[in-house]
């Protein structure tokens, strides 16, 4: 009985990763900008959520917690970076493979414009980063932005805000950049990115932005 | 407005975070400002340039990398649900991780006291964990201190809790129905059973697996067995000795049979041998590196039948 409880959980968590695991590898990949890293994270992240959890249901609370598990676990491999005097060569490299990772149509002109874009983006606070990764970058609402990071709604905005001012002068050069909405350059995981309420969604149900908010239920 | 609105306030002004009267103010003042509208429109070229940048995709690698984490994960709680070890050793460490953060909610429901006919199951199925290394009385401490040590970002340990405590195990009562799992490697109260840690040298391939790990715990089972290959070189029954960072973390409060710092497909790896949870096997997971970092890369892992 307890095995086949352990058994089970397992299972359900392996269909758990495998529906989730593109959304989670892309929000790790663009948050740490280095795979090798976002993959450590995301393996940690994932070993953690599997210790914590001991049921699992296929509804957006879930969706959620997870979410949160992996953000918080780049944001600390974040932060701890900031802590240490960067090691310029290792992000250089990092952002080269992130840039040229895209289909290659446009390698040229666009991946030196997206490794331009990482570059900046890692110039922010690991906070605004955060933000604009979810929401920027992957399309997340800013309720499910708030419900993942465990903040207010409108602490989500102004984070965004002020994200998206500090990065506008070291954008600059890019200016013109920034191609209309094309079919065939959206992101892998994202898909189809139609305005700024596109693309990923954690589900209908809300999530209360406590921590206890998003856990599982027996 | 007749000065020109910064960045900040522009951002502030599309996300509707400014008073009504500062917004109508900045609205009234765009119409009118040709430099203010520009940098507005930057503003919309910035969140472009975010939406527009790309990323690989999931390496397959990396999918089947965490998958094998996750089952060596299951294998090891499930041989951890049967030691009494684990709870005592989360008592010992605490939660650093900020992906951990849910763990002490977590525990609160889960941790309900196990009920009278689960326990009985749980006992019936400790008995039936050969290869368990039971902890005796008096030696929980021994057992929770060191893990909590070893794990010296208290991740393992304290991460476990929550699961384990969610299968309802409780302490294994001492001279209870550890005594027949015991036979191999039992210590009297107070000491922590013997681990073997050793260098064996051994170049461990993915065909050979199974039978390299049984020649090392062998040989390193301090028989007089002359076994092919290099004699191990290290050796310790110390219970103070300190183990590999993320053996904690694999083994999930489980305590190891063996840890062997050799070499896996020519590159450094550690071998890590612990009960499986099924009676008559033995779990072995194969970690690159030496196994000192909180990562651990689990590049393989096999079922090895096992006497414990």
């Amino acid at each position: 009985m307890l095995r086949r409880h352990i058994h089970g959980d397992t299972e359900a968590f392996g269909l758990l990763f495998t529906r989730h695991k593109d959304r989670l590898w892309a929000v790790a990949v663009r948050t740490l900008g280095d795979p090798e890293e976002a993959a450590d994270a995301l393996q940690d992240a994932m070993i953690s959520a599997f210790r914590q959890a001991s049921g699992f249901r296929g509804d957006s609370a879930v969706t959620t917690w997870l979410h949160r598990i992996v953000v918080n676990a780049c944001l600390d491999r974040l932060r701890r970076r900031a802590a240490r005097p960067a090691v310029s060569g290792l992000d250089e490299r990092a952002m080269a493979v992130l840039a040229t990772g895209q289909a290659a149509p446009d390698a040229g002109a666009g991946a030196d414009t997206a490794l331009d874009v990482m570059a900046a983006l890692r110039t922010l606070p690991p906070d605004q980063q955060a933000v604009l990764v979810l929401v920027d970058m992957l399309g997340y609402s800013v309720a499910d932005a708030a419900s993942v990071l465990g903040i207010s709604p409108g602490t989500v905005k102004s984070r965004c805000a002020r994200g998206r001012a500090r990065l506008l002068p070291r954008l600059a050069h890019l200016r013109g950049q920034a191609r209309p909405r094309a079919s065939g350059t959206a992101p892998v995981p994202a898909g189809p990115q139609e305005g700024r309420q596109r693309g990923n969604h954690l589900g209908t149900g809300r999530v209360s932005p406590a921590e206890g908010g998003g856990e599982p239920k027996r | 407005m007749r000065r020109h609105a910064d960045a900040e306030t522009l951002a502030a002004f599309r996300e509707e975070l400014l008073s009504r009267r500062k917004a109508a103010r900045v609205s009234a003042h765009l119409a009118a400002c040709s430099r203010c509208a520009g940098l507005d429109a930057q503003l919309t070229e910035v969140s472009a340039l975010l939406t527009q940048s790309t990323a690989p995709p999931m390496p397959d690698a990396l999918t089947s990398r965490i998958e094998a984490a996750i089952a060596a994960e299951a294998a090891t709680r499930a041989a951890a649900a049967a030691d009494g070890t684990v709870a005592a050793a989360g008592a010992g460490a605490h939660a650093q991780d900020g992906a951990a953060r849910p763990s002490a909610q977590r525990a609160g429901p889960a941790a309900r006291p196990p009920t009278g006919p689960r326990r009985s199951i749980l006992a019936l199925r400790v008995a039936a964990v050969t290869a368990a290394v039971v902890v005796v009385a008096g030696g929980g401490y021994g057992a929770a201190k060191l893990l909590s040590e070893s794990s010296s970002h208290g991740t393992a340990a304290s991460k476990a809790a929550p699961a384990i405590s969610a299968t309802g195990a409780p302490r294994v009562p001492a001279g209870g129905v550890g005594a027949p799992a015991a036979a191999s490697n039992s210590g009297s109260g107070g000491t922590v059973p013997a681990a073997r840690i050793v260098s064996s040298g051994t170049n461990y391939q993915p065909g050979q697996l199974k039978s390299q790990v049984s020649v090392t715990l062998t040989t390193a089972g301090g028989n007089t067995a002359e076994t092919p290959g290099p004699a191990p070189t290290r050796r310790s029954a110390s219970p103070f000795q300190p183990w590999p960072a993320c053996v904690a973390r694999l083994a999930g409060g489980t305590r190891a049979l063996l840890v062997d710092h050799a070499r896996y497909q020519g590159r450094p790896a550690t071998v890590i041998v612990v009960p499986s949870g099924q009676p008559g096997t033995l779990r072995v997971l194969v970690v690159a590196g030496d196994c000192t970092t909180r990562t651990s890369h689990v590049l393989a892992t096999t079922a090895l039948p096992g006497s414990g």
